[in-house]
């Protein structure tokens, strides 16, 4: 008998402008995203792939985008709630989180010759090898969740699965973007927020783009045999099975067990995800922006969309809906996902998210892209200076003399210094500040200014608390640094010479006024 | 505390023994030679305890020691002189005596500039500053210790600069 259809049954968590927060199906959720404020869910993979699978449903529904103008209709009228309603009718079948036949999202015939606890499914409790402090659940005996929990996993692990060893098909590959930040222009209700991330695709991209929901069934022996394709679109990129999954329920519903084993390869590599911002490498060509042990706003800058359209498309197309609806314009943007072990494949090191305050300026004409840029490098080179007065600092300390002191153990000792940890954190603040002020009014000069001083602060407080540490020690200490210190002075010189620069070009200004 | 090497040096012209004595307290510890007292106490106004009293009578008998007649180069803070006579020198070992001197506790404190005023027998000192510096000698974040080594390595460098280390070097600092 089937049980828990996903469009009806509360499964998606969502929060509403009041505070108030309840679960709601799919066919709730999308007919009344105009009175949600947002997803909520305390993993960051849940809500990136929940996104995710409320549009690749958009994306059917609506059989479009298929230009910008389509999209500016949908945006000033709402979503069209019929072609919803239709749609989630005509596909009731496919939704089904139990069913003998064509179970949601998994392999009907897959029965595994080892049952995996539900929790190879969250990231959160997996014991294999990233376990995480104050999780106690035991994956020998780690009882069982209720279905929305499960539903919800299962659409996670499809979009974050990280690839490594070897299940009972084949090896196991990760999602296709599965390591890269993803970002999620947030508009003022969950309607505005679908809207600013639905990309208009190509009408016949469109056509063949086809959801897991709607493709005909994958068996467990096609899986076996190794299954490869390419992507056809965003929704089915967007409902990509990374994992052939299997969930075993009680009688009431609950999960314990599953199958659980590699899904479908991706031979797209070059296809672009909307939601992934990218760089160039000058070997690799067109990598995704990732999570990294910095922090992610220090490559901010490549979230602005311009001429190069390496920017998270959702980014710029949230920009071009609201250019002419200036007070929809997403007041933040969210950058979710996970960071693994460049080492281990499988092991995952963190998932966060993070909130960035979006620049309202980019409904303008002006380069912000490159305006953010000259402010990172601003900081990446104020904190070079830093970095070769830590380096001068540990060298003068284990030499205490002329001999020179071994590169790995300096190294070693500016790594637990925390003067750089400390730089980037006060400036990571700054930066929040600055990235609120980037109205359209606010002149670009005078953004610099003010960062420029927040730099030359940052640089200052850190060194001198650097210094404070440092004083109390003995004479050695005191010695390295001081003769370290040439470094910082001459880096907040120059940093001063450059607002004088901008102070004077600003003071005439301000005479004629 | 202001006046103190002036006071000494307007007994020094009245009274031709005052060098003598203050520099034969060198041989005690600080504050200990009776014979000093009556050149001392009177400026201390018998208010002055402790470190600062012993600190008095320190620099009293350095001054004494360091006394050159008919000196006209301005004086040098310690430091500055210290610096001075090492790029004059260009020995080494300045640098080490002015560290062992700069890690100095109250004991060591009296010998070791004792000997560092020794080594510096042509520079002018400047002594009013150094009874200041070392009346905070013992200050838990140690002002004195680090303005002077700030004195010290900027005058014996002053434009050297860091030199550039290399990319690769740099992306492992992250």
């Amino acid at each position: 008998m089937s049980r828990f259809n996903l469009i009806d049954e509360p499964w998606i968590p969502v929060r509403f402008p009041d505070g108030s927060r309840a679960e709601l199906g799919i066919r709730d959720t999308l007919l009344r995203a105009k009175d949600i404020a947002v997803i909520e869910d305390p993993s960051p993979l849940v809500v990136a792939s929940l996104h995710r699978f409320l549009l690749a449903v958009l994306y059917r529904a609506l059989e479009g985008p298929t230009d910008i103008n389509q999209a500016k209709g949908w945006f000033k009228a709402g979503l069209p709630a019929n072609e919803i309603d239709a749609y989630l009718g005509q596909w009731r079948e496919r939704f089904w989180l139990f069913d003998e036949k064509k179970p949601f999202f998994q392999v009907a015939d897959f029965k595994p010759k080892k049952w995996n606890a539900w929790t190879v499914l969250a990231a959160e409790h997996n014991a294999n090898n990233a376990k995480i402090l104050f999780d106690h659940i035991n994956v020998t005996r780690p009882g069982d969740i209720p279905e929305n929990k499960a539903v919800r996993w299962v659409l996670a692990i499809q979009t974050f699965a990280l690839g490594g060893g070897n299940s009972e098909f084949q090896y196991t590959k990760g999602a296709p973007s599965t390591k890269a930040a993803m970002f999620l222009p947030l508009g003022r209700t969950l309607e505005d927020t679908l809207l600013l991330c639905l990309v208009p695709q190509n009408r016949a991209v469109i056509a063949q783009d086809l959801p897991i929901w709607e493709r005909d069934p994958d068996t467990a022996d096609k899986l076996k045999s190794g299954a490869k394709r390419s992507i056809a679109g965003f929704a089915d990129r967007y409902t990509w099975r990374t994992r052939s999954i299997h969930l075993r329920g009680d009688e009431v519903g609950n999960v314990s067990t599953l199958a659980f084993a590699s899904g479908v390869e991706s031979s797209s590599k070059d296809s672009l995800d909307p939601m992934l911002a990218y760089r160039i490498d000058k070997d690799k060509g067109r990598l995704p922006i990732q999570f990294k042990d910095r922090g992610l706003w220090r490559d901010f800058d490549t979230l602005m969309p311009d001429d190069t359209h390496l920017a998270p498309a959702v980014i710029e197309h949230a920009a071009a809906l609201t250019r002419f609806a200036r007070d929809r314009f997403p007041q933040s943007v969210l950058a979710l996902g996970l960071a693994n072990n460049p080492r281990i494949e499988a092991k995952i090191e963190y998932w966060r998210m993070e909130r960035f305050a979006l620049p309202q300026a980019l409904l303008g004409d002006r380069a912000i892209r490159t305006e953010i840029y000259q402010l990172l490098t601003d900081a990446e080179q104020t904190q070079k200076a830093l970095w070769q007065a830590c380096r001068r600092f540990a060298r003068d300390l284990l030499s205490r003399g002329e001999r020179e002191p071994d590169a790995k153990d300096i190294g070693k000792f500016v790594e637990q210094m925390t003067a750089s940890t400390s730089y980037w954190s006060r400036l990571e603040a700054a930066f929040h500040d600055t990235l609120r002020h980037y109205t359209l009014e606010r002149d670009a000069d005078d953004i610099r200014l003010d960062w420029l001083k927040a730099v030359r602060a940052a640089l200052h407080d850190t060194w001198a608390q650097h210094a404070a540490s440092v004083s109390t020690g003995d004479a050695w200490a005191i010695r390295a640094l001081v003769r370290a210190e040439g470094t910082i002075g001459k880096q907040i010189k120059a940093l001063i010479e450059e607002i004088k620069k901008y102070e004077t070009r600003r003071n005439p200004q301000e005479e004629t006024a | 505390m202001s006046g103190f090497i002036a006071w000494l040096e307007k007994l020094n012209e009245s009274d031709g023994k005052v060098r003598a004595v203050l520099r034969r307290s060198l041989a005690f510890n600080p504050g200990q030679h009776i014979p000093a007292f009556p050149y001392i106490e009177p400026f201390l106004k018998r208010e002055e305890t402790g470190w600062r009293r012993d600190m008095h009578y320190l620099v009293a008998a350095l001054w004494a020691a360091h006394w050159r007649e008919g000196r006209i180069d301005a004086a040098l803070t310690l430091a500055h002189a210290c610096a001075a006579h090492q790029l004059k020198s260009g020995s080494a070992s300045t640098e080490r005596r002015f560290i062992s001197l700069l890690d100095a506790d109250r004991e060591q404190l009296p010998h070791r500039l004792r000997q560092m005023i020794a080594l510096l027998g042509e520079q002018s000192i400047d002594f009013e500053a150094l009874l200041d510096d070392l009346l905070r000698w013992n200050s838990e974040s140690k002002p004195t210790q680090n303005a002077w080594a700030r004195d010290f390595y900027r005058t014996l460098n002053p434009s050297k600069q860091t030199e550039p280390e290399t990319e690769t070097e740099m992306e492992t600092a992250e």
